[in-house]
């Protein structure tokens, strides 16, 4: 039983109530214990950090490529297979993802609903967990969206051209925070769309494929870098970029 | 040309080992034969790695011991896998030539069941329904200690790969030998592959692979051969072998969470103290 920042996996702690909400709970597991109470087991390795989105909660950073899924995450996901209601998603984690038809999305009916190809790209928000078949079921409906879902115009749906490529998860995390300074960086120089996801995943869409490639560099370097040294980085490539052509 | 013969030794001179041993017989004491103490063990390295793709794992060496293990998954597998459980796969594979034979072969079938037992009760395997994990581990060197550096490394690598584990095995092979003029018992830790064919042939001798859960503090595996095992001998051996697995646990949880904290430290800190 030990109080620390640096947290093994399995390893057994001691958290107060007060303190497990300040946290994300999905990373602990409770035990029950005759002797004590409060006794939690980290299902994952790293450092208790607070994440620099909405709701600010202390998270396990780590620098893994594994996802471990939570409701009201924003994931991209890429359909596996076809079924009679839904479709089966891969989301990047051992849990089986699923989207219906019709429920999921906005103004979806009978007759009019998205009709997706193996391999299409989704962005989605995990509405349910089901922890005990290891399930998930997400949506692509978000309460501010007013537009069908045919118009592509939403804020979550299908991502359509672009590149996707994988991160570990802290760093998408911190492309996800506040004080995202690469993306003002390269928002001065090229006109560019981006989908960050929870799992890792990021889709990049610009007019060029040699700009898609110049952001895909800059995010791939940028992280753990300090405000200067992304300035640095970011004009080294667009420079380069300028020379060649 | 008789001047430049290079000189023989003498007809009764004995060898370093063999005056380590009368030296032995002598004092009542006991000295090992390379320098070590009777509870010191090898120098350990440890490397952890994981890639997007592939999956985890962990070069783990003790001395001239060397071996590497690879986590894949947890995967989808709806073909082993049953509907409420996971399932692991375990694929240990060796670069040394065996020169034993078939008994050694069998043996080894064996130890492998043990293994794979030992570790699918220590993953969460219900946590992980239709999946399979597949560990494969490749034994580089063996010099002497092999098994309990194979569990080690297993527990290692699953650590990396963030599987739902109980806990942490630890895991360390003791030799038990008998003097035989006081027929007083010595117990030593981790013995390297010279250490052990010098003193099978000069000592009767235990040699006990243990491995501990480090936080719950049970056994989780047991292994041993020999030829003198009572209640008696059994129960100081296990004591023996239960403190040693304790203060190897303690030194590499130590050495691992220096390790997440000098390499996430360097990303995030760096930022907040310049932003």
């Amino acid at each position: 039983m030990e109080e620390d920042d640096v947290i093994i996996s399995g390893t057994h702690m001691t958290i107060e109530k007060d303190k497990l909400e300040k946290m994300n709970e999905n990373n602990f597991e409770k035990i029950y214990d005759n002797e004590y109470e409060n006794i939690y087991r980290s299902k994952c390795s790293g450092i208790l950090l607070k994440t620099p989105y909405y709701p600010y909660k202390y998270d396990i950073m780590n620098t893994s490529y594994k996802y471990i899924p939570k409701v009201g995450d924003l994931v991209i996901g890429i359909v596996k297979s076809k079924k009679l209601d839904y479709y089966q998603m891969d989301i990047n984690c051992n849990c089986e993802c699923i989207i219906h038809k019709i429920d999921s999305f906005k103004y979806a009916t009978k007759s009019s609903f998205p009709n997706l190809l193996n391999g299409t790209l989704l962005y989605m928000v995990v509405e349910k967990m089901n922890l005990e078949n290891n399930s998930v079921v997400t949506s692509c409906i978000n309460s501010s969206d007013v537009k069908s879902w045919i118009n592509y115009e939403n804020y979550l749906g299908e991502l359509v051209d672009g590149f996707v490529f994988s991160v570990n998860i802290a760093s998408a995390k911190s492309l996800i925070g506040d004080r995202c300074y690469i993306l003002d960086l390269i928002g001065q120089d090229i006109k560019y769309e981006i989908a960050v996801g929870h799992n890792g995943r990021i889709w990049i869409k610009a007019n060029d494929p040699l700009e898609i490639n110049l952001i895909h560099s800059a995010l791939k370097h940028s992280f753990g870098k300090t405000r200067a040294q992304m300035n640095v980085l970011w004009k080294s490539i667009y420079n380069l970029n300028k020379k060649t052509t | 040309m008789l001047k430049y013969r290079a000189p023989l030794p003498h007809f009764n001179c004995k060898s370093k080992f063999d005056k380590i041993y009368e030296e032995n017989l002598n004092n009542g004491s006991f000295k090992r034969i390379n320098n070590r103490k009777n509870n010191e063990i090898r120098d350990m390295f440890i490397k952890l790695g994981e890639d997007e793709n592939f999956g985890s794992s962990c070069f783990y060496s003790l001395g001239n011991t060397k071996i590497l293990t690879t986590v894949y998954g947890p995967n989808p597998d709806s073909k082993y896998a049953t509907y409420s459980k996971g399932k692991v796969f375990l694929d240990v594979k060796s670069l040394n030539i065996n020169t034993i034979g078939a008994s050694d072969r069998q043996r080894d079938d064996d130890i492998k069941s043990l293994l794979i037992e030992c570790i699918s009760n220590i993953i969460l395997l219900e946590k992980y329904p239709q999946c399979s994990i597949k560990i494969k581990c490749l034994i580089i060197q063996d010099d002497g200690g092999c098994l309990s550096a194979t569990l080690t490394c297993i527990s290692l690598a699953l650590i990396k790969a963030q599987i739902q584990m109980k806990d942490i095995i630890i895991s360390i092979n003791i030799n038990s030998i008998i003097c035989p003029v006081t027929k007083k018992m010595y117990h030593l830790v981790d013995l390297d592959g010279m250490e052990e064919k010098y003193y099978q042939s000069k000592y009767e001798m235990n040699s006990i692979t243990l491995g501990i859960c480090l936080n719950l503090k049970t056994v989780c595996f047991y292994h041993g051969t020999g030829s003198f095992f009572n209640s008696k001998t059994l129960a100081e051996i296990t004591s023996y072998g239960e403190c040693a697995c304790k203060s190897l646990g303690s030194e590499i949880k130590k050495v691992l969470k220096q390790y997440t904290k000098k390499r996430i430290d360097s990303i995030y800190q760096k930022v907040n103290v310049l932003e």
